[in-house]
């Protein structure tokens, strides 16, 4: 094969158009592994953007608003006529574990960390993991997240998509495909057992 | 706890929720029966359960949407004393209603305008309403009066401004049919509007068709003088263009691209000179009805290139209107402010004199107005004309040697060849002061006829070598480097191999080489220079000293450091012999610029201020080899003081501007550098473009690849990293390795750096074991060539450190971290800020393993380290002292704890604000230790606010705000007692 072939790549990483992501949570049904694969990279390229963006901006207070962010990326990314709720849990969903890397590398300080391109480790500013108005420690909470996924990754799940993007228990039990009331009872334990594991 | 065990318990966890609360105890006791550890396990998790509250709970998400543009206003709605009717249009920046004020009695219509944007808060809404006085005082018959304004109770602003009905200016020349004095007589009164408005020091902005309307009369009207203005973001800051250009959508920019002047697009201070630019663009379009030039997309750097670079297309205007007509539409459209027409007035009257048929001001831009120019901006007393004069007669001369064959040529040889050195040597700096205008075509020419008419070998070597040098000295390396392999060849033919001529050759093939970054090539040629100069009866000492400097240089940029000292230290001793301060800066400049990349930095500083001293001492203000000393001495400060760095950069910038012109490699280099100190100052935007601006020059100059191209691609890639945007940032180090690969090979630092570079971003993506390998292989080079004791390594250590935390091996992480402090600790200053930061993620580190007492050492190393390396109430102190605190709170130094808390209160309030977590958690510290220490008045409104912040965000349910309320309490209490057992011991 000659390999001067134009590459057409479907990787849009920016500036998806709404179509194209709306296309792509529309198939959620028929092709669930696709839709991961695509959707994926394009929602976390958006969600660090804009969280970089809101970090920029807020420099002055440092307060980073994770559900917020989501939201702005669902208004931004779909086209709300086509969808129904369903398919704007799933990609809550989706956007709750990106949002989770997003907060945990951010209160890390890993980014600033590196400025300077290994010449100088600048800063560690972990007073910024602390935004949420909670107050948890994004870094306790996810050393206890990953903890938990050991053990029982559908609480870890829940727990992702209730605090990383502001799921209610209808939308999660939409994405995990069991009863809201169930989902409400696995919130609970999945906040006592990381209460407990913080607490201690 | 084991997945299996849980396993078992999850589902009688689940059961036991699913009764009412009171049945809970019972109905567990029955299914964990025999299994009391079963039992304690589900009880403590219910009990957790409880006491979690409202623990992790979201903020109630908005569902409607927030980010919905602000709808239109609906017929009807009266806003302040006005009515809308309809909405007349809607663009970016908002919509256009038709209205009338609402208690007219003669019901005048107005056009109300809304603005959309972030124009809110009181100091926003305060500018707004100062500027709107300003553009109500504009009063002129052909400028749309400002009326009123005010804001909508949803708070955007709005403007109310005289209705113009009638067509844009294009459509109605075109509609009319009007001829080209019509059209002149038309534009002629724009001019005076735009001048009008000018004399109130209001500038418009944003001309473009649109904004000017022809009334029933014939009469244009300007509209929305100062407007954009007024949406522009008053913060300096972020006034820059290029980043509201980046950080606005296409459509929201404040100004149309099509009719912006460069200075503008490029987002620099305007003046009415921008207003004149856009005149220019317009009137362009009003003859020919095309644009000067065709914007390939809206996207800013085509803006800027195709804005800031292309020249105007004439053929249209030359076509229909030749002479001054094109002349007046040029000079208009100059991309530099100053060579327009002072004011739009002039402008109009320069219409004025054309429609009188007397000689317009504008005049074609000739060699003899460029000269004028150049005179004018260089009072050097250069007369271009006289040396263009010069040029042709040396060249008769070669010419009448050469064709007459004259058999004895040496003598007027040597004389033709001196008269061409000085004269193609005047764009060497050293020589003349700033001038590089026409040097480029001289030499074109000089060449030309070289090539057609020198065939003999003695004139074509003679002519040969100074353009060579020349060229070299214009930056043009891929042209100078046949030249001069030509005339080394001629020369070793003519004269042989020890021959000072073949040794001045072998100079400049190893000082071109090295400027094109061919370390390889360049190395044995300065070796052969050099042995050259030592075996020279006698000895030309300074050309010796150029020599061991140049090959010294070669061998830093090959990180063969040690013979390079050597060779620095020969190099000054024998210039300081010679009694040659010149020559001995330099030698100073390039030794300081070895020990800045060995990190030597305190040596390094020392070479730095030895030179400047030195070229002090020769009094020469405008040496050309100071701007390179100032640069490189502001690249050594950027760790000290990144702000003075910039301002030497930039100083340094102007100076090789000046001297070199706007094109030259030792500029490509200071702007790079310029780009890295802005970058590092956290100016992302600006540093991208300046970035953008170096690399532009470095591809174009270089042609190659070039080592200084690899190193700005790296700092460009390490911004975009930052930006997460890892694709372009990967694909620019990736460009840069394979740069370095072939031209510095694998063990060199440059390429070290890269490799962490791409370590940084494998990290970015979690592919933790890619980043490893990076980190490795980066450290093995960097401990091979630098050696173990360099910041170089430890900052390779902590991003091995950070790699295996990602990994939740705590241990390795721990290890890391130490060998990371220990090398800072034994390298010389400079790594000494880094390790603030190391100790203080692994006093964290340790901290969560549970290590209090160790944890504290590294908090107190790290304050004390932060003390000394950073700003005195540098955040960072803030919170090692907090970090502090806590430790000793946690161990039982109460004494210790309270005057480090009250202290990292008082440094975080300072720079993170009252609210934030951690001036938060530094005053509940503060509480804490206090309470414990007995001191019970101070301790009591920290807790309390504490208590208070804890039951608003939390709830009272929630442990920390039972914890918070626990020591109010105890405060209380103890209080009480205290005060109780006073009264006893006074009784």
């Amino acid at each position: 094969m000659s390999s001067d072939q134009p590459t057409t790549s479907t990787k849009t990483t920016k500036g998806p158009s709404t179509d194209s992501v709306t296309d792509l949570l529309l198939q959620w049904n028929e092709d669930r592994k696709s839709v991961i694969d695509q959707l994926m990279p394009v929602v976390e390229g958006e969600l660090k953007k804009l969280a970089v963006g809101h970090m920029v901006k807020e420099r002055a207070e440092h307060t980073l608003q994770p559900t917020a962010l989501v939201n702005e990326l669902y208004f931004r990314l779909i086209d709300r006529e086509r969808v129904n709720w369903q398919s704007r849990a799933q990609f809550y969903a989706f956007a709750s574990h990106s949002m989770r890397r997003i907060l945990v590398d951010y209160a890390r300080g890993k980014r600033s960390a590196k400025r300077g391109g290994g010449e100088a480790t600048i800063q560690l500013d972990e007073a910024l993991g602390k935004a949420d108005e909670s107050e948890v420690d994004l870094l306790d909470l996810d050393q206890a997240l990953k903890d938990l996924a050991k053990v029982d990754e559908e609480l870890a799940r829940i727990v992702e998509m209730r605090f990383f993007a502001g799921l209610n228990f209808d939308e999660i039990a939409s994405v995990l495909e069991v009863s809201p009331a169930t989902i409400s009872r696995r919130w609970t334990m999945a906040k006592g057992w990381l209460f407990r594991y913080m607490d201690s | 706890m084991n997945p299996t065990r849980w396993q078992f318990l999850r589902p009688i966890f689940e059961a036991a929720l699913e009764q009412p609360t009171e049945a809970r105890d019972d109905y567990l006791r029955d299914a964990c029966a025999d299994d009391g550890a079963a039992y304690d396990e589900i009880r403590s998790l219910l009990t957790a359960a409880g006491a979690a509250g409202t623990f992790l709970d979201p903020p109630t998400r908005l569902d409607a949407a927030p980010f919905e543009p602000p709808g239109l206003l609906e017929a009807g709605t009266e806003i302040d004393a006005y009515r809308i009717d309809r909405c007349l249009g809607e663009g970016g920046m908002g919509a256009v209603y038709l209205a009338h004020r609402d208690d007219d009695t003669y019901h005048q219509q107005v056009a109300l305008k809304v603005i959309r944007s972030g124009v809110q808060g009181a100091a926003q809404a305060r500018r707004f309403r100062a500027e709107r006085q300003i553009l109500a005082s504009l009063d002129h018959p052909h400028i749309a009066k400002l009326l009123d304004g005010g804001s909508t109770p949803d708070g955007s602003p709005y403007l109310v401004m005289e209705l113009i009905e009638g067509d844009h200016l294009l459509r109605y020349a075109d509609d009319q049919g009007l001829h080209v004095t019509a059209r002149l007589q038309l534009f002629k009164k724009v001019c005076g509007a735009v001048h009008h408005a000018h004399q109130r020091l209001v500038v418009h902005r944003d001309l473009k068709p649109s904004n000017i309307l022809v009334n029933e009369n014939g009469e244009p009207k300007l509209l929305d003088f100062g407007i954009a203005k007024l949406l522009e973001n008053p913060d300096p800051d972020t006034a820059n263009a290029i980043g509201s250009i980046e950080l606005t959508a296409p459509g929201q920019w404040l100004m149309t691209p099509e009719y912006a002047s460069p200075e503008q697009v490029r987002g620099e201070v305007l003046t009415t000179a921008t207003d004149v630019y856009s005149l220019g663009v317009l009137l362009y379009e009003l003859l020919t009805g095309a644009r000067p030039y065709a914007l390939p997309s809206r996207h800013p750097m085509d803006v800027i290139q195709t804005v800031c670079g292309k020249e105007p297309d004439l053929q249209q205007l030359r076509k229909k209107y030749p002479g001054d007509l094109e002349n007046i539409v040029l000079k208009a459209l100059s991309k530099e402010p100053e060579r327009r027409y002072s004011s739009a007035e002039e402008f109009g009257r320069d219409i004025e004199r054309h429609l009188d048929c007397r000689p317009v001001l504008a005049r074609p831009a000739t060699l003899g107005y460029r000269l004028q120019r150049f005179v004018r901006r260089h009072r050097a007393p250069v007369a271009l004309a006289s040396l263009l004069l010069v040029t042709a007669i040396a060249f008769q001369i070669a010419l009448l040697v050469q064709q007459r064959s004259i058999l004895n040529l040496n003598q007027q040889l040597v004389v033709v060849s001196d008269f061409l050195v000085d004269l193609f040597a005047i764009p060497d700096p050293n020589r003349s002061r700033g001038e590089t205008v026409t040097a480029r075509e001289v030499l074109d020419r000089g060449l030309a006829t070289i090539d057609e008419l020198a065939s003999e070998p003695r004139a074509r070597a003679a002519l040969l070598a100074p353009i060579a040098e020349s060229y070299k000295n214009l930056g043009l390396l891929s042209e100078a480097e046949p030249l001069v392999l030509e005339t080394l060849d001629l020369r070793r033919g003519l004269l042989g191999d020890n021959h000072p001529a073949v040794t001045e050759s072998l100079d400049q093939l190893t000082h071109l080489y090295t400027m094109t970054g061919d370390y390889k090539k360049a190395e044995p040629y300065g070796r052969q220079a050099l042995e050259r100069h030592r075996l020279e009866k006698p000895v030309n000492e300074p050309g010796l000293i150029v020599a061991l400097y140049r090959l010294a240089d070669i061998l830093t940029l090959e990180a063969t450091y040690d013979e390079a000292k050597d060779l620095y230290n020969e190099a000054a001793i024998r210039a300081r012999d010679l009694g040659d301060p010149d020559l001995e800066a330099t030698v100073k400049d390039r030794h300081g610029q070895l020990l800045t990349q060995t990190g030597e930095l305190d040596e390094a500083r020392l070479k730095f201020d030895e030179a400047l001293t030195l070229y002090q001492q020769i009094g020469d203000a405008q040496h050309p080899e100071l701007p390179t000393v100032q640069s490189n001495r502001a690249l050594l400060e950027l760790r000290f003081d990144p702000e003075k760095a910039e301002t030497l950069l930039r100083e340094a910038v102007a100076g090789k501007e000046k001297l070199f012109g706007p094109e030259h490699p030792s500029l490509a280099n200071t702007l790079a550098n310029l780009a890295f100190v802005v970058h590092q100052r956290d100016r992302l935007d600006e540093a991208e473009e300046i970035y953008q601006k170096a690399l532009t020059l470095q591809r174009k100059l270089y042609q190659g690849e070039h080592p200084q191209t690899a190193n700005t691609l790296n700092n460009l890639g390490e911004l975009y990293a930052a930006q997460d945007e890892l694709e372009r940032a990967e694909a620019l180090h990736q460009e840069a390795l394979t740069i370095q690969h072939a031209q510095l090979g694998e063990r060199h630092v440059d390429t070290a750096r890269t490799l962490t570079l791409l370590g940084n971003v494998a990290e970015y993506r979690d592919q933790l074991d890619a980043a490893e390998a990076f980190y490795k292989k980066a450290l093995e080079t960097v401990v091979e060539v630098l050696g173990e004791q360099h910041f170089r390594t430890a900052v390779l250590l902590g991003n091995l450190a950070s790699v295996a935390q990602s990994r939740d091996d705590d241990e390795a992480a721990a290890d890391f971290y130490e060998r990371s402090i220990a090398v800072c600790r034994d390298t010389p200053l400079g790594c000494q800020a880094d390790i603030v930061y190391s100790l203080h993620n692994y006093g964290t580190l340790l901290n969560r393993m549970g290590d209090t007492a160790t944890a504290r050492e590294q908090f107190a190393a790290g304050l004390e380290a932060a003390r000394t390396f950073l700003d005195e109430n540098h955040t960072q102190v803030g919170m090692l002292l907090t970090r502090l605190a806590r430790a000793d709170n946690e161990l039982g130094a109460y004494a210790q704890a309270a005057p480090e808390a009250l202290e990292a209160m008082e440094i975080l309030k300072e720079s993170l604000g009252a609210d934030s977590p951690w001036t938060l958690a530094a005053s509940r510290a503060a509480g804490v230790a206090l309470l414990e220490l007995e001191r019970y008045d101070e301790a009591e409104p920290l807790l309390r606010a504490d208590y208070e912040r804890s039951l608003e965000r939390l709830g009272e349910d929630h442990a920390r705000t039972q914890a918070a309320r626990e020591r109010l309490d105890r405060v209380e209490s103890r209080r009480t007692a205290q005060n109780a057992g006073q009264q006893s011991s006074t009784e």
